[in-house]
This record gives C-alpha cells, structure tokens and sequence, in this order.
C-alpha cells in the first residue's frame, strides 16, 4: 500500500514536486547536468528532514495524496520535458486534459455543497463509473492510446488493491494538483507529447 | 494485432476484471438502537456541578464523553494558549464510578505524535468525539494542517485498554478536495454489523452536515449528505429505528438564522427531509440531545437565544411532532459585562442507569461537568413550561 509506506508516499511526493518544476520552469533550455542537479536537489529537499518533519510532511499536508493518474502523468512529464523521453503522443495529452478537467467539473462543485447531490459517494461503490472507465479505456485502445488506456486501467486495478489510503476510485483518479499541472500544462506550449516511442503504432 | 495492441489489451481485460471482481458492496447502515433503564428513580433527586478540565491549559473547548464498559466515564476535551494555538492537545481524564472520584488528566493526542502516525504536518488539533466498540475506545478528532478550521481533517486512533495507550493514528480520507474540512463534534452511531455512522460536517465553501460510514477498520465505506449549502452544521444524529435516524444541526445560515434545524431521515439515509427550523433558538451554536424512553422522546441542550452563548439550557419534547418544553437553566448570564459566548458546545451523556452527565464550555477557561440522575430529571419535567 503506497500510503502506509513513508518512502513510497515520500517518492510520491517527489514526482509532484517535480512536475511543478517541470512545467514551471525551462528545464529542456538548461544544460543536461544542471537539470540532473535540480532533480536531484529537489529530490533531497523534498524527502530529507526540514525543521521536525521530512519536507514531503509539508507538501502532502497541503496536496494530499497523489492519484494514481497523476503519478503515471508526473512520471511522463518529467522524462519527456527533461530527457526527451516521449510515452505519449500530443492527442493523448489533450484527451488527458480535457478528462481531467470534465471530471473535476462533475466532482468538486457537488462534493464541496453545491447540491444535496454529492458525485464523490458515487466512487465508494458505483459499478457504473467503473463500466464509464472501461468503455473510456477501450475507446483509448482502439485509437491506439495506449499511455491512457494503461493509466486508466493502473488505476481501477489500484483502488481494486486498496494501494492508496482512500477507497473512493475517484481520490485514483484525479486530484487538485493534477488539476493544477494539467492546466498548467496548458499555458506552456512547449509540454506536449510528440511521437511515442515506446508505444510506437 | 500487433504484440504490443495485443499486450495493452491483456493488461486491459486484467486490471479490470480485477476490478470488477472486487467491485465493493456497501450495506446501508442499520442502526443498534440503545436502551436506557431508570433504575435510578429509587434514590433521591442528585445535581452535582465541578470544573473538571484542571489548570494544565489556559483555554479549553469542545468536550465529549463515554461510558466506558466497566461504569466509569472517560471526557475528552482539547485545550491550549487559546483556541488554535500550535500547543493545543487532546485531554482526557476518567470519572471511577467505584468511588465517584476523577483520575488525574492524561495528555491523549498530542500534534506531534498525529504528525508521526499520519506522516502529515499538523499544525492545530481540535473536537475529539468518541466511541465505545466492544472492548474498544474509538477516538476521532480534528486536525489542521494548513489554514483555519476549514482546512480540517478528522482522524481516528482506537484504544484497547479502555484509553491509557492509544493505536497509530489514522487520517479518515472523506473528501476528494486535499480532503479538507471534515470536522465532528457530536458522537457517532454504531451499526448491527460492527459499522460505525459518524456525524461529520464541512466548512470551506459549503458547510452542510453529512454522515460518513466506517468499516471496521476505520476506513470511509461511504457517505450520506443530509444538507447542503451554506445552512447547517454539526449534526446530533439520534437513531429512530434501525433504518431511521434524526438530526439536530446548528444555524450557520445567512438568510434564516436564529433557529435549531432538524431533519428526518427517509426510505434511504441518503435521503433527507429539507432543513425544518424548529421553535428552538440557535445562535450558530452547537446542541447535543439524549432520547429517553422512546426514540422520540428527547433530552436537548442548547443556547436558548437567537444571537447569544449566554446560557446553557435544556428542553424536552414528550414525542414526535409534541411541543419543546424549557427544562432547565444550567447556565445565564446575569452581569452586563461584554462576554464572547460564555457557554458552549454542551455534550450530553446518558449512562445505561438512566442518568445523565452534561459536559460544556465555560468561558473556555473550564470544562463544567453537571451529574443529574432520573429523580432529578422528573422534579425538572413537573415544573417544564412550554416552549413559545
């Protein structure tokens, strides 16, 4: 279980301190070994102890914990801007974006009052989100959207397995800071995917 | 197909048939309905009143208590410089039934150890609530990382040696947003198969009052919304039948203040009746009732002014849809001198002998414990006056 492991949540933690910095900051200008450095700077700040706590205390304290979209999305960000490492492709971003953004609509406005309706008690239980995702996966399939369709099943397959402390399949599936990047990510033009080479079709 | 269409497939039909086959089946909470004896009637009628949180802090607030198994009951209260304040822990201490006497006070929760457990920054605790789980001490309690009481979250540590050592402290995820603003202050509910209902309300942008359902383990199964908005928070849940439940809520509204709203539960406890503004005054401030004889005969104590913490009183309403009677005045404020809500968030604890302990605010110096038995409670019902 990710959470009830200090260096697994801690590294989690890592990879969205990164990809804040990663879409900050100019990274893919700066020399190779001066990137190296800043990862592996921020690495260190993150998990090694500030004052009474381990950095990562502070920023889990304000973010909460990292969905499992976003760890797959972090992942991806960071090798693409600073090791041009492409897992996936242009469309595969923007889908992800507009995904993101559709189900922060449909969650936090209703799970923070707007109605007697709340969406978030419709992921402890729901069989249809589920059959929404698996539709949503085989359409990814089909295009060949492989980064997003095996995202989305890492997730289900997650909350299935309890890894995060949640049992709530949406805290898998998005969360604020992920929001945040995504839309981030799209005011700098210079994060997008191009072709994918691991999943070349 | 290529191999690699081929494999994403695999994973595919993989990750979701596990899925699919461990899709959770949440129950609906049936509530344990408690009974209550009066065998107390015997004796004489009993009002005993006593500071009971000590000089440890210079502020105290939002005291809770249980009856444990063996008789005695164990408060918990939070207190520090003020209110807010990075010292403030979690206290506690136990009223021995054996020989009516009260133990020293334990530090229970310090923001250090939540910190420690949860692996989070703390920066304040807050309300404790608790629970009494077969050979077990359920103790949630607030905690803020960041911000103010908006920023809450509620975590839960259990104590298997009925409170002098406490379990690892574990966060509750309820909300999908940073799981900010979950805060209790009234007690939870336990169900007939071991599921615990707990009164949880939320204050960042909305605050309305919801119940969160737990699993053995603690972990959020589900939850129930009973209003929304920007009306009602801090809900006493009382149990009409298994299925059936009641809520008393503090006024937190703008445009219809001043007044206790109640709700009903309906076919589902994810369906409420709309917030019903009782004869009850509210001035924004937290209640706590008891039911007596029959689920809907009811103990309740609250501020009986609109707009003001200056009492501490307590009404009675023989059955559903009966008119609120004013019982008693445990508190009123006689001086004209500017006071900032003297007397408030009351809890009260009805023990299976039928007798009660009302526990509040007072002037958030001191936590007041009031003992009254059954004798006590007739004297005041022949001499209640109607609510108008």
């Amino acid at each position: 279980m990710i959470s009830a492991t200090p260096l697994l949540t801690g590294l989690t933690m890592v990879l969205l301190c990164l990809a804040c910095t990663t879409v900050l900051l100019p990274l893919n200008r700066v020399p190779l070994a001066v990137r190296l450095l800043l990862i592996i700077s921020i690495t260190l700040a993150v998990l090694l102890p500030l004052s009474d706590y381990p950095g990562w205390y502070y920023v889990r304290s304000i973010f909460g914990d990292c969905s499992i979209t976003a760890l797959f999305f972090y992942v991806a960000l960071i090798l693409q801007q600073n090791f041009s490492l492409q897992l996936y492709q242009e469309n595969e971003l923007v889908l992800l974006r507009w995904l993101v953004l559709t189900a922060s609509i449909l969650l936090y406005p209703f799970a923070l009052g707007l109605t007697q309706y709340d969406s978030y008690s419709f992921g402890f239980t729901s069989p249809w989100l589920t059959g929404v995702l698996l539709m949503l996966t085989l359409g990814c399939w089909y295009r060949k959207y492989y980064f997003l369709a095996i995202t989305i099943t890492a997730t289900v397959a997650a909350w299935s397995l309890q890894l995060l402390e949640s049992l709530n399949l949406w805290d898998y599936l998005i969360d604020p800071a992920l929001l945040l990047i995504m839309v981030l990510t799209w005011l700098r033009p210079s994060v997008k995917g191009k072709k994918n080479i691991l999943f070349n079709p | 197909m290529t191999a690699i269409r081929l494999g994403v497939l695999l994973v595919i039909a993989s990750g979701f048939t596990l899925a699919i086959s461990t899709l959770p089946a949440v129950q609906e909470p049936a509530f344990v309905v408690p009974e209550y004896s009066a065998d107390s009637q015997d004796s004489g009628p009993v009002l005993e009143e006593a500071f009971i949180s000590g000089d440890l802090t210079s502020e105290v607030h939002s005291a809770t208590a249980i009856e444990l198994n063996n008789g005695d009951i164990r408060v918990f209260w939070y207190g520090g410089k003020r209110e807010g304040s990075k010292d403030t822990s979690i206290y506690s201490r136990v009223l021995k039934r054996a020989d009516n006497s009260w133990s020293d006070i334990d530090e229970t929760m310090t923001r250090q150890t939540v910190a420690r457990d949860t692996h989070r920054y703390i920066r304040k605790l807050g309300n404790p609530v608790a629970l009494v789980k077969g050979d077990e001490i359920w103790l949630f309690f607030v905690s803020v990382s960041v911000g103010g009481w908006a920023g809450s979250s509620t975590n839960l540590s259990v104590s298997r040696d009925n409170g002098a050592t406490w379990g690892p402290v574990k966060r509750l995820i309820s909300s999908p947003f940073m799981n900010i603003s979950t805060l209790v202050k009234n007690a939870p509910l336990l169900t007939e198969n071991g599921d615990v209902v707990l009164p949880a309300y939320h204050e960042f942008l909305g605050k309305f009052a919801e119940l969160l359902q737990l699993d053995s383990s603690g972990n959020v199964l589900n939850k129930y919304r009973i209003s929304h908005g920007r009306e009602a928070i801090q809900p006493t849940l009382l149990p009409v039948d298994t299925t059936h439940a009641i809520a008393f809520m503090r006024n937190t509204s703008a445009s219809q203040p001043g007044k206790l709203w109640f709700s009903r539960s309906q076919e589902q406890l994810a369906d409420w009746t709309p917030l019903e503004a009782l004869a009850l005054p509210n001035p924004d401030a937290a209640v706590s009732a008891a039911q007596l004889n029959t689920p809907e005969e009811l103990l309740l104590v609250y501020n009986d002014h609109p707009s003001e913490r200056d009492d501490i009183s307590m009404a009675y309403r023989p059955g559903n849809d009966a008119a609120w009677q004013l019982l008693h005045q445990f508190e009123k404020k006689t001086s004209t001198k500017k006071e900032h809500n003297p007397y408030s968030y009351p809890f009260l604890l009805q023990t299976h002998d039928g007798n009660f302990h009302l526990f509040y605010t007072w002037k958030r110096k001191h936590i007041k414990h009031v003992y009254f038995n059954r004798a006590t409670l007739l004297d005041m019902l022949s001499s209640a006056r109607p609510k108008s």
